[in-house]
């Protein structure tokens, strides 16, 4: 059975179809799952894609929280398996607490969507690993709720730990830090606010995402 | 007993609160210069069945920090929270 990425599809989600595209052009086999169930299946990794799980309803990410797949999401985190959440994915995971920090609404209260200058921070991580640390690639983003927020503790602990990502070069949201993707410490389970599946195919504009989702296959091939 | 709580969600103070900003400066468009912040927020109101007050208080307190606020970014407070005859 060769590798497997789970794609997860909330009521709301909107961008499973995409992911699944761009990691078949990768050469990446994806499937996607429901979160109503309680399991994954044979996954070697999981992708949360992005859209508007459950309506955004309370805060984005607060009610896929409670989603049966979610015990087998975090099940495969705390096994060391890739776990990538892109945009409302990332916030399904800090709501989720597989991530510190959340996403609120962005400074000037405009939804933004637009290509960004995006800093590689660190290669530790399952998303990052075929870039250099200092290297600038640009990827689009899509959000309302994509502004980084957490305390100075945590982000002292982000910074000590080795866990920031990606960070905006022109911060176009408010995120504490500049931050646009982190990783827990152990580096498996990253979550981003840019779209890297949009970003696969120069027809669309550019092909950098190749390089984020290429590094999260490489996590799973090496895992 | 049946109870009534409202909870109230309101940011941290030091968060930024663009929301509420930009009600302010409409606040202050519309002629009202007095007013120098606004915090925006949510408000829940639950109607549950508990042995007496503590009790409902406990529980309404544990959903709201479980589930209606966000630690990292809100505060909550339980009001109003009354023996309810209403449905």
């Amino acid at each position: 059975m060769p590798p497997t990425v789970g794609v997860v599809v909330f009521p709301g989600t909107n961008c499973e179809h995409d992911v699944v595209h761009a990691l078949g052009l990768l050469g990446m086999h994806a499937e996607i799952k429901w979160h109503g169930d309680s399991e994954l299946g044979a996954c070697d990794a999981v992708v949360l894609p992005g859209g508007f799980a459950h309506g955004d309803y309370l805060r984005p990410g607060a009610i896929a929280r409670f989603s049966n797949v979610m015990n087998a999401i975090i099940e495969m985190a705390e096994a060391g398996k890739p776990v990538l959440g892109i945009c409302n994915g990332f916030q399904v995971l800090t709501e989720a607490k597989l991530l510190p920090g959340a996403l609120q609404k962005n400074a000037g209260l405009r939804f933004i969507c637009d290509v960004e200058k995006l800093e590689v921070v660190s290669n530790r991580s399952a998303a990052s690993g075929l870039m250099q640390p200092g290297e600038i690639i640009s990827l689009p983003i899509n959000h309302f709720e994509g502004n980084y927020t957490c305390d100075q503790v945590t982000h002292d602990s982000l910074v000590e730990n080795d866990q920031i990502v990606f960070k905006y070069v022109d911060n176009p949201n408010g995120s504490v830090g500049s931050i646009a993707g982190i990783s827990n410490i152990r580096g498996n389970v990253v979550g981003m606010m840019p779209h890297p599946e949009r970003a696969v195919e120069e027809i669309v504009g550019g092909t950098d995402g190749r390089k984020v989702l290429g590094s999260f296959i490489r996590e799973i091939l090496n895992s | 007993m049946r109870y009534e709580a409202v909870v109230e969600v309101l940011l941290k103070d030091g968060v930024s609160d663009p929301e509420g900003m930009t009600i302010l400066d409409a606040v202050v468009s519309l002629g009202y210069g007095s007013v120098e912040r606004v915090a925006t927020g949510k408000l829940f109101r639950l109607l549950l069945n508990a042995d007496d007050e503590n009790a409902a208080a406990d529980v309404v307190t544990q959903i709201a920090e479980q589930l209606l606020s966000n630690p990292v970014l809100e505060d909550f407070r339980v009001r109003d929270l009354l023996a309810s005859a209403s449905s």
